[in-house]
């Protein structure tokens, strides 16, 4: 390495490092993020509102993902059950007891975080596949206990989720207030999500994520750092499900299948792990294949495995990683 | 004679039906810097896990000051201040070198829950790092990838983020293996700079470092303990002679 090299890297580095951060982001992630922003504002003109809501929710999931996959580096094949029983707690709660959106929300989102500290007792000090088989076997456990129980409506549901008015004054009944609303949930979420990431706690994260034995020689807790994670990681996920039910006024079996399970791991991929809009962009384009595929039923299967094959092969850090790596600036 | 600052007492460990570590007895004087020698696959690494935490024992038991420590984790033996490194450079690839360093002092003096605060907080930690960083002969690096430093360097990283914990009890796996004669002059130099006010326990194949450097040595061979005293009592011995006879060091 010469000392040209190392300078200009120095450069580089410190050029992140200064402190006009706006929101936390470095100047490469503001452009990103302004870039969403106007994917935000002008979305509704060009597709269905509802359409991307769905994108949103499904970001917000995606986020939550990456947080364990990308930056704990832990792998879960079970999230699909913090996602649904969020969306179920959140429908059933508005429904039943009549609660407002807010406390709905809050209902589904902790629903999440419970779950995922059941999960993450029994699972956190395996790593690797047994982790992953772990998450997989326990929401498989869920999903029967919700096609088994009368709370989830069985097969049909729970259905006709009042909107209702969010803290009181925000009508959601109303479709633009809706999708603003929802929108920009989902750009604070990226903003906290990327705070998380750079935060004190974040660092930790990020150093068991690269070599975890050392993490652990240097004193940290890891078992506690990594149950950490996953809890903020299920509760996101549980926030998620809800505001799938808001939006869509139903929660269903599939939302505890192994399905959003699936696509979120599909979504990160595509879009790059361990990035931070990673799972913005994988989840316009998972999304986009199977809203503008839908015509063609089962096919949609084929096609998502031609994407995921492709990407595991040729694409291998998503598409937000290689263009990371192209610009040599992290995004 | 000072006190025994950590003591094994009859550790063992089983893999399977094969015994890495027997029944050793080991006492680490305070203050001192001892050696635990010994040829390849003799138990000397395994005995490091074990004195750690990082794998269970067997058989035996650990006292720390005088206290058990057997059967805790390893992150809390290295709380309590028993801190190692390891034999195969153990690193964080994708930090910048500086925040290798900075990620052992926030250990003790970041907030290391707080998820709503900026990293930017840490940045003052970035001194004392710079400064571990230039004792070590690293300061130029400070902002590359450590991934990308030279093996030496990635060595002398390790020891540098381990020397952030300010441990009274160092572990040693083979700091110097690997290294060219001006790294490991450098090593030595360190090791004998930091010594003051802490205990250095280190797996060393080079023996004129052992020689130069160690005031008590303790050789193992099948994982059993064949050998202690002080260099030239243990280089007389005869097992030790025969242990060694055939295998590349020396
Ligand atoms: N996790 C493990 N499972 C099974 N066998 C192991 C394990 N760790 C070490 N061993 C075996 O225990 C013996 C001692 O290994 P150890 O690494 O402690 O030796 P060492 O003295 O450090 O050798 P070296 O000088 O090569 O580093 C070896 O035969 C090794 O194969
Ligand atoms: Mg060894």
């Amino acid at each position: 390495m010469t000392t040209l090299d190392s300078a200009s890297e120095t450069k580089d580095l410190h050029v992140t490092k200064e402190p006009y951060q706006i929101l936390g982001f470095t100047r490469a992630r503001l452009v990103f993020f302004l870039l969403f922003v106007a994917v935000v504002a002008i979305g509704p003109m060009v597709l269905y509102p509802i359409f991307l809501m769905k994108v949103y929710t499904f970001i917000i999931f995606a986020c939550a993902y990456n947080l364990l996959l990308g930056f704990t580096g832990l792998m879960s094949f079970g999230h699909a059950a913090f996602f649904g029983m969020g969306a179920y707690l959140c429908g059933w709660t508005a429904v039943n007891l009549g609660l407002p959106p807010s406390l709905a929300l809050l209902a589904g989102t902790a629903m999440g975080a419970v779950l995922g500290a059941i999960f993450g007792w029994v699972a956190i000090r395996r790593t690797g596949l047994y982790f992953a088989m772990i998450t997989l076997a326990l929401s498989q456990m869920v999903f029967f206990i919700c096609l088994r129980t009368p709370f989830t409506g069985g097969e049909d549901g729970i259905q006709g989720v009042p909107r209702g008015d969010l803290f009181g004054f925000i009508p959601l009944g109303s479709d633009t207030v809706l999708y603003w609303t929802i929108a920009v949930i989902t750009l604070l979420v990226v903003v906290l999500f990327n705070r998380i990431i750079h935060s004190p706690f974040g660092q930790v994260l990020r150093a068991i994520r690269n070599n975890p034995v050392r993490a652990q020689s240097l004193g940290y807790n890891v078992d506690r750092f990594k149950l950490i994670s996953f809890i903020i990681s299920a509760g996101l996920a549980g926030f998620a499900g809800s505001l799938k039910t808001i939006v869509f006024g139903i929660a269903t079996l599939t939302d505890v299948s192994l399905v959003p399970s699936t696509e979120v791991v599909l979504i990160n991929l595509v879009g790059g792990i361990g990035t931070i809009f990673g799972p913005v962009v994988g989840s316009f384009i998972i999304l986009s294949i199977e809203h503008f595929l839908a015509p063609y039923g089962p096919y949609i299967f084929v096609f998502q495995g031609v994407v995921f094959m492709f990407f595991v092969l040729i694409f291998r850090q998503g598409l937000v990683g290689e263009l990371q790596k192209l610009l040599k600036k992290h995004l | 004679m000072t006190e025994p600052i950590l003591q094994a007492r009859g550790i063992s460990k089983q893999f399977a039906s094969f015994t890495a570590v027997d029944d050793v007895n080991l006492e680490v004087r305070s203050g001192e810097i001892h050696a635990l020698i010994g040829p390849n696959g003799a138990g000397k690494t395994t005995c490091f896990n074990l004195l750690t935490g990082t794998l269970p024992v067997s058989k035996g038991s650990i006292l720390l000051r005088g206290k058990e420590i057997t059967g805790m984790s390893s992150d809390a033996v290295a709380r309590r201040g028993l801190v190692r490194s390891f034999q195969i450079s153990s690193i964080f690839p994708d930090f910048t070198v500086l925040n290798n360093v900075r990620f052992a002092l926030q250990r003790k003096r970041g907030a290391n829950l707080d998820f709503w605060r900026s990293e930017n907080t840490l940045n003052r930690l970035n001194e004392r790092a710079q400064g571990l960083l230039e004792e070590l002969g690293l300061a130029e690096y400070a902002q590359m990838r450590a991934a990308e430093l030279p093996y030496g360097r990635k060595r002398a990283l390790e020891i540098a983020t381990t020397l952030a914990l300010d441990p009274e009890v160092l572990l040693l796996d083979e700091p110097t293996s690997g290294m060219g004669r001006e790294d490991i002059g450098r090593v030595v130099d360190i090791i004998r700079k930091i010594r003051t006010g802490r205990t250095v326990l280190m797996v060393e194949h080079n023996l004129s470092v052992v020689e130069g450097l160690c005031d008590h040595v303790t050789v193992l061979a099948r994982g059993k303990v064949i050998a202690e005293g002080t260099y030239d009592e243990v280089a007389k011995d005869e097992q030790v002679i025969t242990a060694y006879l055939g295998t590349p060091h020396a």
